[in-house]
């Protein structure tokens, strides 16, 4: 342990913890095989629908909130002020849309033993096409979100390494670790290593926030600073950017709530009082999360000025490292930070994968191989997981910056699943045809939109509305007036 | 309350967290925060409240359980 180079962020005691926390994942995984009870689809992907209060309420919440939580947030509310207060609403608005839909396919679910959200497409719509293309959409969207988890994590593990450990390594041993408990204990195993990221998430946020409140002060002390030296912060939004605000809200309530690893926890609830009470905590969780991490970003800009946008992301580091050269022992919330950012985005990266394996089995594969028993098919499952985790790490360590900025397609696919699941439940004569072509032309416009702001440099967001938002108006547009013709 | 008037609370607190109505260039600060800030944020946590209180009181009509399918 000599060797640790001076640029790493982590003191030698800080990479035994962060050693002993992915030890900890491990355990649990053997745990979660050691618990399983039947080797079946619903035990594997759903935890046999036994998920508790506690663990289904931690794991909704160490999946809702990425990495991104801890390092995007505070960069974007860095360069972008006040104005990012939206992100405490938006993460609410995922909840409160749930209402929308959670209640009654939890019970669906229940009823008629779903594991994917193709299932829920096929019993209510009844059109293998469709259900396939919402599988592949989905599947889409949740292969970009372990892409760019994963490259963050490679980043971290070489930021906190110094190096020790490259950016290839990084992506590598931790995708191994991901799917080895994933594979011993499918969602059991997810689902309790997700408890332990939840948990680490929610202190490294607290500490943090805590700790720059005492040092610096709170939002009162940075406000007089800002004024003089950000007066663009204070200003109102302009209209394009109350556009920009609603738009953002729209596309994380209909694109982050239709989660497929979302949805599956909705499934695993043990009964719909659990999923209820979880619903009930989960949606104060932006005000002691995204709230915090916005009051660091915002002390960021008001103490450490000048700081570029790239550098920017990592603006709760800066402060640590700023606040290490009075404070002793400033080391063990470094620690505890990089394990935390980590444990936010491993918990992303599995619940994602779980979901893809789960997508591809039930609705793709059992398909193919009707006759195939539930060992067989988790089997399969287990079997693509490996692939696609090594598929993923592959393009993670691989893929050229051009390319990667299709991966940012992920919200715009999900938004156009959401009319098929919210209106599914709601409205009795909504027929088929309408919503699998509002799905077709909304994903159309959306993924076109995005590909001419990427080829041809046209605004991304016209009068400041998302390419999903735009996608979606038309996607309902085109249910209502077909569904009209069709009754 | 019915499932459509739920809907609606839930839609309209969400599009009144924005902060449509402010315009001053020189906001006034309000616990460290500029007004409309401090407007939104506030929407945001009568937001929450509100939501928690309906999943608790209206869950099980939501779940449309005298419904058979």
């Amino acid at each position: 342990m000599n060797n640790i180079p001076d640029a790493a962020l982590l003191t030698e005691n800080g990479i035994i913890f962060f050693c002993l926390y992915l030890l900890s994942l491990l355990i649990v995984g053997i745990a979660g095989r050691i618990a399983q009870k039947e080797n079946t689809l619903s035990d594997f992907y759903l935890s046999g629908r036994g998920l508790g209060l506690f663990v289904l309420f931690l794991t909704l919440y160490a999946t809702q909130y990425s990495g991104h939580t801890l390092i995007g947030f505070p960069g974007k509310a860095y360069r972008q002020g006040y104005m990012f207060l939206m992100s405490v609403t938006i993460m609410m608005s995922v909840i409160g849309a749930y209402l929308f839909y959670a209640p009654k396919l939890q019970r669906l679910a229940k009823k008629y033993n779903f594991i994917t959200v193709g299932d829920y497409i096929q019993h209510r719509f009844k059109s293998d096409s469709f259900t396939i293309l919402i599988t592949i959409s989905c599947i889409v969207a949740l292969a970009n979100f372990i892409l760019t988890n994963l490259k963050a994590i490679g980043y971290i593990v070489e930021a906190a390494t110094g190096g020790l450990i490259t950016f290839e390594m990084g992506i590598i041993l931790l995708s191994v670790i991901i799917i080895i408990y994933e594979t011993l204990g499918g969602m059991r195993s997810v689902a309790w290593t997700d408890a332990i990221q939840g948990v680490l998430l929610l202190i490294g946020v607290t500490a943090i926030f805590v700790v720059v409140q005492v040092h610096y002060g709170g939002l009162s002390s940075v406000a007089e600073t800002l004024k003089e030296a950000r007066p663009e912060f204070w200003a109102p939004p302009t209209f394009e950017d109350k556009n920009l605000w609603l738009s953002t809200i729209l596309i994380f309530m209909f694109g982050v709530s239709v989660y497929p690893h979302a949805i599956q926890r909705i499934y695993s609830a043990k009964n719909s009082k659990t999923l209820k009470r979880s619903f009930q905590i989960m949606i104060f969780m932006p005000l002691v999360t995204t709230f915090f991490m916005f009051v660091v970003g915002l002390v960021g800009a008001a103490r450490l000025p000048g700081v570029t946008r790239q550098g920017s992301d990592e603006v709760a580091l800066l402060l640590l490292k700023d606040m290490a050269n009075s404070i002793p022992g400033m080391a063990i919330l470094v620690t505890l930070f990089i394990t935390a950012a980590t444990a936010a985005i491993m918990s992303t990266v599995d619940s994602a994968l779980l979901a893809i394996s789960s997508l591809f089995t039930q609705d793709i594969y059992r398909r193919l191989k009707p006759d195939s028993n539930q060992s067989k098919l988790t089997g399969v499952g287990k079997i693509f997981s490996w692939i696609v985790i090594a598929v993923m790490s592959f393009l993670a360590i691989k893929l050229p910056e051009t390319i990667w900025r299709i991966t940012e397609i992920k919200l715009e696919l999900l938004c156009q699943v959401a009319p098929a699941i919210f209106l599914g439940i709601n409205i009795k004569n909504l027929k088929t045809k309408p919503v699998l072509f509002g799905f077709l032309v909304g994903t159309v416009i959306a993924v076109a939109m995005i590909t001419a702001n990427i080829t041809l440099g046209l605004p991304a967001k016209p009068l400041g509305i998302h390419a999903g938002i735009w996608g979606l108006a038309v996607n309902l547009t085109v249910i209502y007036f077909l569904n009209k013709k069709e009754n | 309350m019915t499932k459509s008037r739920i809907y609606i609370v839930i839609s309209l607190l969400l599009f009144l967290s924005v902060p449509w109505f402010f315009t001053d260039p020189i906001p006034t600060e309000i616990y460290g925060l500029p007004s409309w800030g401090f407007y939104s944020l506030s929407v945001t946590i009568l937001f929450a409240i509100v939501t928690a209180f309906l999943i608790n009181r209206y869950w099980e009509k939501l779940s449309d359980e005298d419904i058979d399918e």
